[in-house]
């Protein structure tokens, strides 16, 4: 197996304005390595710099200091190259909700340069696999929040990434539409080795991935296979190592 | 290259696509300067006309802002549609364009033909307002008056992409294009001859390019209309001693565009 995303002392700080300026370490000093293939998942309290780190491994954010390569290239010199191979479902909603699913989706498609026939025919199946072909020219206000999100999940995977980055895919929708959405990812994952970077706080989700890293104020603090996390901390499930590892304490107070 | 300017179309047709689902909008639009032309302009007209019908030499005051009023139009609905930028940024979908492969440029070029077009059909529309205040429209004058219209329009859109690029929220950049829009329409010979103006207020008058936008477009109507050049160019400025011609309005406009969508496009592509 060859690493597919490689990070090595990676940081970022912001300046924070107003009456508490000051500046915050966000990500501070991390390394890890993503397999090919990788069912990644990337955990931590509210404000850990889950988000941070993946706007910086999207080439949205400059690191402050450190390195990484996606796919091979260098998230800070070859921006554009892994922003090919990529696709990114970030935690708050992307898509414009003036246009039709069918419009968003086109729209995504022309960006990465799918042509007109290739584009036509994805997107008919992707609709079809997040059932949502029935809306396909519907004005994407009229959504509720879980159709919204399946049609990001559609958009993300048009262009046929090979690192998908999930900020948080199944935040604020109930049980079914949550099945659904792990359904969807389930079988791309069996009909591409697509490499998946999952950060939730849904813990349940986590119990499949290959591996878990734990990040907490901007640190790893653990990094391994569910079933040997569960064993290092003496528990059943991923919910209880995580507050084994991160305590009971709601964390973002101390960093304010 | 191909793809580099399908992407310019699809941000551009997004653009056209907002405008057509709000185009209620677009009569609502048409609001402003009605009350311009026919409230101010009529009472205007009609006050200044005590004894004799004119302001100068065969045109009314109403006949005289009629281009400035386009201008208006093109200032405020240019610079603002930059606003959906602001709020692209705000509401996430600007990420998504950012995350893709493609150069931060043709954001700047989609973004600045999408609000340019937008508001040139806006300002077309009060053309139709012209026959009203007795703007006689000949075919040669509105062949003339749309490409101006357009590039007046991508003049003032592109003051607007570069406002978008510094600013993140719609809050601080509705502040900065009104404190922009009010004088630049005041000071552009829209409401007023530039010919008697305080020497200060002239100088203003060469630096906004509003003044070179209605310029060009009150030689327009006004040519063919067959006002002579004289009491045109009274109603004019000069530059460097010269007075305006509606080639130097032209090459000014151009100048600007060019400046500013280079400088819209640098600030865009640095990396935050
Ligand atoms: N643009 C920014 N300016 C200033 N501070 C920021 C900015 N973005 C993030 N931060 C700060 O960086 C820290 C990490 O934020 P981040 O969004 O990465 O957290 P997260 O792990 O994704 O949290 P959540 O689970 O709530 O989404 C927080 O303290 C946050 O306040
Ligand atoms: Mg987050």
């Amino acid at each position: 197996m060859s690493s597919v995303i490689t990070v090595e002392q990676l940081s970022r700080s912001f300046r924070l304005k107003g009456r508490n300026s000051r500046t915050i370490t966000a990500v501070d000093h991390i390394s890890f390595q993503v397999q090919q293939g990788e069912l990644f998942g990337f955990l931590g309290p509210n404000g850990a710099g889950k988000s941070t780190t993946i706007a910086m491994l999207t080439t949205l954010l400059l690191p402050s200091s450190g390195t990484a390569t996606v796919a091979g290239f260098d998230i800070q010199q070859q921006r554009d190259q892994v922003r090919k191979k990529i696709g990114i479902i970030f935690q708050e909603t992307t898509l414009d909700h003036k246009l039709t699913a069918y419009e968003n989706l086109n729209f995504h498609g022309v960006l990465y340069g799918i042509n007109r026939i290739t584009r036509r025919q994805r997107i008919t199946e992707l609709l079809a696999m997040v059932e949502l072909s029935d809306r396909a020219h519907s004005i994407v206000q009229e959504f509720s929040g879980g159709m919204k999100r399946r049609l990001e999940i559609a958009r993300g995977l048009l262009h046929l990434p090979e690192i998908l980055f999930l900020d948080e895919p199944t935040l604020g929708l109930d049980p079914q539409t949550r099945e659904h959405i792990w359904r969807y990812i389930d079988k791309i994952r069996q009909t591409r080795s697509m490499t998946i970077f999952l950060t939730t706080h849904y813990l349940d989700e986590v119990e499949n991935c290959n591996r878990v890293a734990i990040i907490d104020g901007g640190k790893i603090i653990a990094l391994d296979q569910p079933s040997t996390l569960k064993t290092r901390y003496q528990v059943n499930t991923m919910n209880q190592v995580f507050l084994e590892a991160t305590g009971h304490g709601i964390r973002e107070d101390e960093l304010l | 290259m191909k793809a580099y300017l399908a992407v310019i179309w699809v941000l551009w047709r997004r653009d056209l696509l907002h405008y057509w689902r709000n185009r209620v909008r677009a009569i609502v639009g048409l609001t402003m300067p009605m009350l311009w032309l026919f409230i101010f302009g009529g009472g205007m007209s009609s006050s200044l006309s005590q004894g004799n019908t004119s302001l100068i030499d065969g045109i009314s005051y109403v006949q005289f802002i009629f281009p400035g009023v386009i201008a208006m139009s093109l200032i405020f609905n240019a610079i603002f549609s930059a606003l959906d930028t602001v709020k692209d940024k705000e509401f996430g979908f600007l990420k998504e364009i950012l995350v893709a492969p493609v150069p931060r440029s043709t954001i700047v070029f989609g973004r600045s033909l999408g609000a340019a077009s937008t508001a040139a059909i806006q300002a077309t529309l009060i053309l139709i307002l012209g026959p009203f205040i007795g703007v006689h429209l000949t075919p040669v004058m509105i062949m003339l008056l749309l490409p101006a219209i357009w590039l007046v329009a991508l003049a003032l859109a592109s003051i607007g992409i570069v406002l978008t690029a510094l600013f993140d929220n719609q809050e601080g950049f509705q502040f900065v294009v009104n404190f922009v829009n009010m004088p630049m329409f005041f000071l552009s010979g829209a409401l007023f001859p530039l010919g008697q103006l305080p020497s200060w207020m002239e100088t203003v008058v060469r630096l906004n390019p509003a003044s070179y936008a209605v310029d060009v477009m009150r030689r327009i109507v006004l040519t063919q209309q067959h006002i002579p050049l004289d009491t045109i160019n009274r109603f004019s400025f000069t530059i460097f001693g010269h007075n305006v011609s509606a080639w130097i309005d032209i090459i000014i406009l151009v100048g600007f565009s060019a400046v500013l969508l280079t400088l819209a496009a640098r600030l865009f592509s640095k990396p935050k």
